[in-house]
């Protein structure tokens, strides 16, 4: 496969990133970002994937925004004591106070969206104090009737009518640490990603790049190791265990050095 | 103070979900009109209203596996042997109807014949799901469509009348599937959710999977639409009798054949979201691009722009909008819990449906200006105070205020 | 010092305002060992090694380590030859000088700068995990590690040294990242070993029995 050589050096560091949604104690899954059915305890889903290999976790509170209620700390906790590999949390950040809650809380870096979009000037303020590092804009896009793209707030529910190119330009002016791109529609239906949009997005950022949304097959995330993804966010394909994390990355790494395993 | 509808005066909220006692109850739609009183949702004396009691003994005290049982001899009793349509599925390629004619189908043997009363405005979503009901899904669809001038002219009546705009729809669809049936030749009309699911008293509901003719037979001489009488409505737009035809209820002499019509939701256990999970594992059914005013999902009553407005109605008329509706729904099938709906009704009660409302009053041949004053005049004085230049709630529980 | 307290060696951690003690404190935690949080020279006084975490911004710490006056006395701690463990920021602290946002002056424990990634194919920050290039197993911080382990990174800049110390090197961005510095009793890492799984908590161990 040469098309990976000549990303071995390059990207030599493709993440596998697990994803756990989770309302009111309970892991949850969705399909096309509705419904709340319950898969998991979420402690016990961290645990398992972080001995399995993952890269890092993601943690989101799909409904910190839409109750306006604080974060559940106590979970957040719990699995930041259990994992040694970064943890990151979102859903419902608003002010530099909730980041600085999140990350004394546990996490290694925040996750943000509708925070960002609704006062871009969260990305610049957080950046400077916390470090970039700590900044993962998550930006939730829909095809708008297959014309173009557009970022959606509070948890896939609302419309910006922002331009998502426009947007992503400007989340590189604040200082972003990485951009997470989470495609609505695919949500919790393995048909894979809008590959001509990853490439456009990837061409006009210089920050970290990782994917989610719709990955249903190591094929899927293949495709976004050669469009030059630095790692793919999962959760329907590891939650139902239609495949494990070691066997993702065994299966990538037949084709190239491009991700950490361990034979 | 005096409420109008003759609704009760005092509100009573249920402890368990966010509806009241001022929710009315579907009465016989044909008898409907100008200054009917109406009976409202029961809250019972250990603070919970019959939906939320109906729901304790659904996940309690009925024996589902019996039930199942129950419902597969019944459809034995109307399986086809050798080709043809077997039962009717009445649907728009909502998430409902297209469950339940995939269940029949692939689950249960069945042959449904899909039949779609349309929408008043379907919107783009609705198509799509209607769409994909058929072509994914897998069904044979037959769709009316009555003539949009006409019931353009009967939702003003209606909104005018009885801030119901869609009422005459409802008037509709209401016999279609039976019409259906006797037309075809099919014995079998399976709906979904029974009416206990909302509350209804009726113990027909609660005890039968299945509706006796009076629900869908109207022998009355006296029509109503719209909350105006037949003949009325004839000379005031000049509209002949066959105009009228999709609005005329099954008359008892009409009803040649048997015709059997149950609710798949006595049968089986019925869950919102778990039916949503279904129609887009097995039907490709999509939630709506977007959230629209009034509530928080995307994924239930999608397909038609006066949804949103009718909900909408229902605030203004009995304090009760979309987002209580489906919050209500979803606590009681245990997905959020009250303190959620709460908050839920807290964001998005009573906000005015601004994504539609242009498209239903040009439909309905009413200006924003028009509209607005025929809203307000339904304002019943026990739920609506009108205090510096806005309309402000009363008799509303403290956490929505 | 009396035996019970010389038995009692107790692990620092910096607290600058901008670290990520948390992650340090849990790596530690798996061990059973739990660290003094390290606000002004007082405490520091009282532990035997010390661990700078760090990130984010260069200016606010430093700041911090001045008006403290932890800045000087981790320099004394560092010259009666205590052992210094720095993490990321902290690593880069240890260097003379940092030309992020601007000039400022760090710890001077090891000669060199601290400057930005120079990068015209990479992403900036460098977010992920990398094997380094070579491990000197003599290093008893690094015992029990293998040139196959992964290890997380994720920074903007990273150090050119000036002076005579071990390192150690990833490739990154066409350069040459160090990774791993140590000189005498002075330790840094570029990686984050709190967040580098298995791998990297056996760092702390070592770290613990040093």
């Amino acid at each position: 496969m040469n098309w990976l050589n000549k990303y071995i050096k390059i990207m030599n560091n493709f993440r596998i990133i697990p994803r756990l949604e989770v309302k009111s104690g309970n892991l949850i899954k969705g399909m096309r970002m509705e419904g709340l059915r319950i898969v998991d305890n979420p402690i016990d889903r961290a645990i398992k994937y972080y001995e399995d290999g993952a890269d890092e976790i993601i943690y989101s509170d799909i409904v910190a925004s839409l109750y306006s209620r604080p974060y559940d700390l106590v979970t957040i906790s719990e699995i930041s004591r259990k994992i040694h590999i970064p943890f990151v949390v979102g859903g419902g950040i608003k002010s530099r106070d909730d980041v600085h809650r999140i990350l004394d809380a546990g996490a290694d870096r925040v996750c943000i969206n509708t925070g960002a979009i609704e006062d871009p000037d969260i990305i610049y303020d957080t950046s400077r104090e916390f470090g970039s590092q700590c900044i993962t804009i998550e930006i939730q896009a829909k095809s708008i009737y297959d014309r173009f793209w557009e970022p959606f707030i509070e948890n896939g529910r609302n419309r910006t009518n922002i331009d998502l190119f426009d947007w992503v330009n400007l989340t590189q002016e604040l200082g972003v640490g990485e951009v997470f791109l989470y495609s609505i529609d695919g949500d919790g239906m393995k048909t894979g990603l809008d590959c001509n949009l990853i490439k456009k997005i990837r061409k006009s950022i210089n920050t970290p790049f990782i994917a989610g949304g719709g990955i249903g097959s190591t094929d899927h995330i293949k495709d976004l190791i050669e469009l030059g993804c630095n790692g793919v966010v999962l959760s329907n394909i590891l939650h139902f265990d239609d495949i494990s994390i070691k066997d993702i990355k065994k299966n990538i790494k037949q084709v190239g050095d491009c991700i950490r395993v361990y034979e | 103070m005096k409420s109008l509808f003759g609704l009760p005066e005092k509100v009573v909220h249920c402890q368990g979900c966010l509806m009241t006692n001022q929710k009315p109850f579907s009465i016989n739609e044909t008898k409907n009109k100008t200054g009917s009183e109406k009976t409202g949702l029961h809250i019972h004396a250990n603070g919970l209203c019959s939906a939320c009691n109906y729901t304790k003994s659904k996940n309690t005290s009925i024996d589902w596996q019996h039930r199942e049982k129950l419902l597969v001899e019944m459809l034995s009793k109307y399986k086809k042997k050798g080709s043809g349509y077997d039962c009717i599925v009445s649907g728009s390629g909502g998430k409902d109807s297209v469950t339940i004619a995939h269940l029949l189908k692939y689950k249960y043997g069945m042959n449904p014949l899909t039949v779609t009363y349309s929408p008043l405005l379907y919107t783009d979503i609705g198509w799509k799901n209607l769409r994909s009901w058929i072509n994914i899904g897998g069904f044979d669809n037959l769709l009316f469509s009555p003539n949009g001038k006409v019931s353009g002219l009967l939702a003003r009546e209606s909104f005018e009348n009885l801030l119901h705009p869609m009422q005459p729809f409802k008037f509709g669809i209401k016999s279609f599937a039976v019409k259906m049936a006797l037309k075809y030749d099919i014995e079998l009309v399976m709906f979904g959710e029974p009416y206990a699911e909302y509350g209804s008293e009726s113990n027909e509901s609660v005890d039968s999977p299945s509706y006796s003719a009076e629900w869908y037979v109207n022998d009355s001489p006296d029509m109503y639409i719209g909350g105006t009488h037949f003949n009325t409505l004839k000379d005031k737009y000049s509209l002949s009798d066959t105009d009228l035809l999709p609005y005329k209820p099954l008359r008892s002499e009409e009803v040649v054949n048997n015709v059997d019509v149950e609710f798949l939701g006595w049968y089986l256990k019925w869950n919102p979201q778990e039916i949503y999970y279904y129609a887009s594992e097995n039907c490709g059914y999509e939630p709506d691009v977007q959230r629209t005013d009034g509530t928080y999902g995307r994924y239930s009553g999608i397909d038609d722009k006066f949804d949103w407005l009718h909900f909408y109605c229902q605030s203004i008329k009995f304090g009760i909008g979309r987002c209580r509706f489906d919050t209500s729904q979803e606590i009681r099938s245990g997905h959020i819990t009250r303190e959620e709906g709460l908050m839920l009704a807290k964001k998005y009660e009573g906000e005015i449906p601004q994504r539609y409302m242009k498209d239903c009053l040009n439909f309905m041949g009413l200006t924003e200006d028009e509209g607005q004053a025929i809203i307000d005049k339904f304002r019943s004085p026990h739920l609506w105070e009108y205090k510096n230049t806005v309309w402000k709630r009363l008799q509303e529980l403290p956490e929505l205020m | 010092m009396t035996v019970l307290e010389f038995m009692n060696k107790s692990i620092g951690i910096i607290n600058s305002g901008v670290g990520n003690m948390h992650s340090v404190n849990r790596a530690l935690a798996h061990f059973n060992v739990s660290a003094k949080n390290v606000t002004n020279p007082d405490e520091l006084n009282s532990c035997d090694k010390i661990i700078i975490p760090g990130v984010g911004a260069m200016h606010s710490a430093m700041n911090f380590m001045v008006t403290s006056g932890l800045k000087k006395e981790i320099v004394e701690f560092a010259n009666d030859g205590k052992i210094i463990l720095g993490i990321c920021l902290g690593m880069q602290m240890l260097l003379t000088k940092s030309v992020e946002f601007g000039y400022c002056d760090t710890l001077n424990l090891i000669k060199g700068d601290v400057r930005k990634i120079n990068t015209k194919n990479e992403v900036i920050p460098h977010t992920g995990w990398n094997k380094i290039s070579a491990l000197g197993d003599n290093l008893s911080l690094f015992k029990d590690i293998y040139k196959e382990d992964y290890f997380y990174f994720s920074h903007s800049l990273h150090c050119i040294i000036d002076d005579d110390c071990d390192t150690n090197y990833i490739d990154y961005a066409g350069q040459k990242i160090v990774a791993t510095l140590s000189k005498d009793n002075i330790f840094g890492t570029q990686f984050h070993p709190e967040l580098s799984g298995e791998v990297g908590l056996k760092i702390y161990k070592n770290f613990i029995n040093l």
